[in-house]
């Protein structure tokens, strides 16, 4: 059974993460977006499954699933308890400035 | 401005599960397969109105490992109905029988009292198991060497 976990715990497309420059834009904005921390964390988290390192895979996963517990909310509550989301000013503005875009 | 932010919301729960599926693999390789059955039944309810085959999957094995066969061959029955030339889930349905029938014939030389036989289909479910053995199991295990007075076997297994 162990033999078919081996395989990437994810899709095997995934692009590796790129997200070692501590300075990189995508770092900045990984701090105050949720979906790019979650989503660099679960990268982080293939590369450690492939290395067979899997209590540090489970940390990152773990962390990328914290990043996205609010679910299943809608109205006020939900937006209320959305914006635990460590988002600065700042980010805000970027995100309702790329929402006008769209 | 509620829209947009509940859009965004909407796009990290459908993430969600992925982070999910992708750690009970990691608990799957470890062999924690209690964990991993949480994170698969976890991300089988949040992809309840579009079950995917790989969540699935994952949760019947993590239920054959738990010595769940029947739960096992219910999630592979909705694995098949989605994705019918799955052959994992062909195999895996094909485990799942195996373990059902030993541990039936059990239940039925349990009932006739035929303890040989009914240590041996347990003996041998046990071996189609990749977890820990059921605590369930167990019992039955103590309770065949009780009635076969093997008191040395059943006190090994009790501890």
């Amino acid at each position: 059974m162990n033999g078919h976990v081996n395989a990437d715990p994810s899709n095997s497309s995934e692009e590796e993460s790129e997200f070692s420059d501590a300075e990189s834009e995508e770092e900045i904005q990984s701090q105050e977006d949720p979906m790019v921390a979650a989503e660099q964390a679960k990268e982080a988290g293939n590369v450690q499954f492939k290395e067979q390192r899997y209590g540090n895979a489970i940390d990152l996963y773990t962390k990328a699933h914290g990043e996205c517990l609010v679910s299943d909310l809608s109205g006020p509550a939900g937006l209320l308890i959305g914006t635990r989301i460590r988002r600065t000013p700042l980010a805000w503005m970027r995100l309702f400035s790329r929402n006008l875009q769209n | 401005m509620d829209a947009f932010v509940f859009s965004e919301f909407a796009e990290l729960n459908d993430k969600e599960p992925n982070y999910l599926t992708n750690r009970a693999a990691c608990y799957m390789a470890l062999k924690r397969y209690k964990a991993a059955l949480e994170d698969c039944q976890a991300a089988a309810h949040l992809q309840r109105e579009d079950p995917q085959p790989k969540t699935l999957l994952r949760l019947a094995r993590c239920q054959l490992a738990l010595g769940q066969p029947s739960q096992s061959r219910t999630t592979i029955a909705a694995l098949l109905a989605i994705d019918p030339n799955n052959t994992q889930a062909i195999g895996l349905r094909q485990k799942a029988s195996s373990l059902q029938d030993h541990l039936d014939r059990y239940h039925k030389c349990a009932n006739s009292g035929e303890w040989t036989m009914a240590r041996l289909a347990l003996e041998n479910a046990e071996r189609l198991i990749d977890g820990s053995i059921p605590v369930e199991w167990r019992c039955w295990k103590i309770d065949v060497e009780i009635r076969r007075r093997r008191w040395d076997a059943a006190t090994s297994t009790a501890t």
